[in-house]
């Protein structure tokens, strides 16, 4: 049985090229996708995902939003994000807010179907550079979500 | 002024006339003096004359009636019995002489002419006298009368004497001989000495032919002979009468000579007045006059002088005062500031004509009234404050602290802030203070002005900042979100394609063709990306075709009727003046979109009388005025205008007579399209 993925991004050619990717795979497919946030929360209320594929930068809601958004709706349901930022800029950020992967657009594009396996069956995926950032973040605030992933 | 020198002058003239007068009045004082002397002197002279001639006539007469007496008695029968040589006769002419002090003797002649008897020597030696006149006159001219003969030396004592003859006759009538009478000379003279006079005054006795017989003081030369002194004298022909001359004598002197003729005696009496001598007496009486005139002259004229010159040194002074005056006058009259002092209790003393000008007001009303007339009621108290501060102080000057605003007031109430320096001076043991006013109405104002411009270039800068902050947020997204996902696309579809290539599948061509679409986009998006940094499409068509390009996107994006018309688009030639018109259309178009609220847009490019106007006009809501003098843009449009050399306007409607609207208006002389050109 393959992975339902709701693949979350504003633009065409990132689906697209998802899409095709996933194609190729025997236990992904690309379930559903949505141009926005509004439409993306819409789906998952709908019905259940393996996985959720997520970027940051969208018109409307921003992808740190649409997480907590989502996680409010179904805790247990895995998000990765793929994002254009780096990861000293969001990804902490991200994972805190509930995210269980984090994987910049500009790395190798290899590591999106290991990182969507992974983020899928309920791992943490991130990058040795990511695992570096959130060993050396000791703030005090610690009022997050405990993590289902 | 006038007053003054003619003070000094006056006392100058006054003195003048005092001494003048002194002078003139001393000076006829003592002419008369003199005059009045002559005259007594010449009347004195005259009398003595007359007197002399009495006294003379007197001695005369006196040994003629001796002469007559003896010729009596020996003429008479008794007498003629005696021999003339006889003792009888001799103690005759003794008795006869006694007591006669003028005759020295009596003598009787023969008619032989021999001295036969004298009342001197009795018996008489015998001299012969028949060689003398007196002899010769009676023996030979046959004179009956008397005679007096020729002053001439005795023959006794050698004495000068003068001889009084007269005939003794027999009864029949025979010459018989000569009675004489010997006048001793020396006797008149002595006679005349005994006149004692103030002064001496030469007396001479003349026979009627001029001949000198005696004179005091004695002149032993001249007896005998004419007498000098008559040479210019008429003689007077009548007995008794005195003639009396002035004239001036050989040594120059002035004389004055009284001459009379002796009433029954061929001989004239003389009397001469040395004027210098005469005067002796005048000019002792004068000289006390004359000198204590002088003194009073002298005195009058030192007072005079001391006065004159202290009128003098007083006028200078005056005059000084006077030009130091007019020099501080002229000073504070023409000084550009405005000038105001008052005294003690604030009143005003001086006014000049800046600070007539300053508060339209004259200082003829002003001077004497309070200062607090020229300052707004409200500002009196603080006023009042600062000045009596400014009494307490010690600085002599200063200028008003400028921090706190002096405000004063014009005649008609409009107020006005003043930026002043006071001083304060004790004159006249009061005090004045003056202050120096300027009026800082045209500095505020360039001063606001300037503040004003500098809070516009601020606003400038920083909508610049901004602009080009909104700019690049613009060109960071438009990178991010299409080339970065373009590129990213591309990315993914290059993974599928290595991955199916890796497992040994296949892919189709329609793969590789939309990875070359993506990338087309990707190469479509990096053109109009440096499109938007830089107009390249300016730099491609040139001005015309940039514009209509700009106007293009901009009617596709707006939804707006956009009309063009560029009849004068050759005209612009030059990148700056194109790249400056190209983005104030640009500016001016995202205005319209953004707050205009129009329909249509018209953009016109025309040359007309020499200059090239750029107008931009909408049919919209109009401009509000607020936005005119902050609005970012258009700040930003007038500076790209400016620095082309271009005027910048914004005019409301659409065009004329159309009514709401707005018209944006660049208007360039061709001159300084040439300029611009050429230095391009």
């Amino acid at each position: 049985m393959k992975i339902d993925v709701l693949v979350v991004d504003d633009h065409a050619i990132i689906r697209d090229g998802l899409k095709k990717i996933l194609a190729d795979t025997e236990d992904l497919v690309v379930a559903g996708e949505a141009g926005n946030g509004n439409v993306a929360l819409d789906k998952v209320r709908e019905r259940d995902w393996g996985l959720v594929v997520l970027d940051i930068s969208m018109p409307g809601r921003n992808g740190l939003e649409l997480i907590k958004l989502i996680k409010a709706e179904r805790p247990k349901l895995p998000i990765l994000i793929f994002s254009m930022h780096h990861e000293e800029q969001y990804a902490v950020r991200a994972i805190r807010a509930g995210a269980c992967g984090y994987l910049s657009k500009e790395g190798d594009s290899d590591l999106i179907l290991p990182a969507m396996r992974r983020v899928a069956a309920g791992s943490v995926f991130i990058s040795p550079k990511l695992a570096e950032l959130l060993a050396m973040d000791v703030s005090p605030n610690t009022h997050e979500q405990p993590h289902t992933c | 002024m006038r007053i003054q020198i003619q003070q000094s002058k006056a006392v100058g003239l006054l003195a003048a006339l005092t001494i003048a007068a002194i002078l003139v009045s001393v000076t006829f004082l003592i002419w008369r003096l003199r005059a009045s002397e002559l005259e007594h002197a010449r009347l004195e002279t005259q009398s003595l004359t007359e007197m002399l001639m009495q006294q003379t006539q007197q001695s005369f007469e006196g040994a003629d009636l001796v002469l007559q007496g003896v010729q009596e008695r020996l003429s008479t029968p008794f007498g003629r019995q005696f021999s003339l040589d006889s003792a009888p006769t001799h103690l005759l002419l003794s008795a006869r002489v006694s007591g006669m002090r003028q005759m020295s003797s009596i003598f009787l002649v023969d008619a032989q002419g021999t001295v036969i008897n004298s009342s001197l020597d009795f018996p008489m030696p015998k001299i012969t006298v028949a060689d003398r006149d007196y002899f010769k006159k009676f023996a030979f001219d046959g004179e009956k009368s008397y005679f007096i003969s020729k002053p001439m030396r005795n023959r006794i004592n050698n004495d000068w004497t003068l001889y009084m003859a007269r005939p003794l006759f027999e009864v029949n009538g025979k010459f018989r001989g000569v009675v004489v009478a010997a006048m001793s000379i020396p006797q008149f003279e002595q006679m005349y000495q005994m006149i004692k006079l103030d002064y001496d005054r030469p007396i001479a006795l003349y026979h009627a032919d001029g001949n000198l017989i005696a004179s005091q003081p004695h002149r032993d030369n001249s007896i005998g002979s004419f007498a000098p002194e008559l040479k210019h004298e008429a003689f007077p022909t009548k007995g008794n009468e005195v003639r009396t001359i002035k004239h001036v004598n050989e040594e120059g002197e002035s004389e004055v000579f009284s001459l009379g003729r002796l009433a029954k005696y061929p001989l004239f009496v003389s009397v001469t007045d040395d004027e210098n001598l005469s005067l002796a007496s005048w000019r002792e009486t004068v000289t006390p006059i004359g000198m204590g005139a002088l003194l009073v002259c002298i005195f009058t004229a030192s007072i005079a002088l001391f006065l004159n010159s202290k009128l003098k040194s007083k006028e200078e002074m005056a005059k000084a005062l006077r030009v130091a005056k007019d020099r501080y006058q002229h000073t504070v009259n023409s000084v550009m500031d405005a000038i105001v002092a008052v005294d003690e209790s604030m009143h005003i003393v001086l006014f000049n004509p800046a600070a007539e000008r300053m508060f339209n007001l004259r200082a003829s009303e002003i001077v004497g009234q309070s200062f607090d007339i020229l300052i707004p009621d409200w500002a009196r108290t603080r006023h009042h404050g600062h000045v009596a501060n400014f009494i307490q102080e010690e600085t002599a000057s200063r200028p008003m602290n400028p921090q706190l605003e002096i405000t004063g007031k014009r005649a008609n109430g409009e107020e006005f802030p003043i930026e002043s320096t006071i001083s304060k001076s004790i004159i006249g043991g009061k005090l004045q203070m003056t202050a120096v006013l300027r009026d800082v109405t045209a500095h505020r104002h360039a001063a606001n002005e300037l503040r004003k411009v500098n809070q516009q270039l601020r606003n400038l800068s920083t909508s610049l900042q901004e602009v080009r902050e909104q700019e690049r947020t613009r060109l960071s997204r438009e990178l991010h979100d299409e080339l970065g996902q373009q590129l990213t696309g591309l990315k993914l579809s290059l993974s599928w394609l290595g991955t199916r290539l890796k497992d040994g599948r296949t892919a189709t061509p329609d793969a590789v063709d939309d990875m070359r679409h993506l990338l087309d986009g990707a190469i479509a998006s990096v053109r109009r990306i440096s499109t938007e940094l830089r107009p390249l499409v300016l730099d491609d068509l040139g001005f015309g075709d940039a514009i209509a390009w700009q106007t293009l996107e901009f009617a596709k994006l707006s939804q707006l009727d956009v009309k063009l018309n560029l009849p004068a688009e050759n005209e612009v030639k030059g990148d700056a003046l194109a790249t400056a018109l190209f983005r104030i259309v640009q500016e001016s178009l995202t205005n319209v979109a953004r707050h205009a609220n129009a329909t249509q847009v018209k953009v016109d490019l025309i040359v007309a009388h020499d200059i090239l106007t750029l107008s931009i006009c909408d049919n919209g809501q109009g401009f509000q005025d607020n936005a005119r003098e902050d609005g970012i843009g258009l700040v930003s449009m007038r500076e790209r205008a400016t620095s082309v050399g271009a005027s910048f306007n914004i005019v409301n409607g659409f065009g004329p007579g159309l009514g709401t609207g707005t018209t944006i208006e660049v208007t360039i002389p061709v001159q300084v399209l040439i300029y611009v050109e050429e230095k391009a």
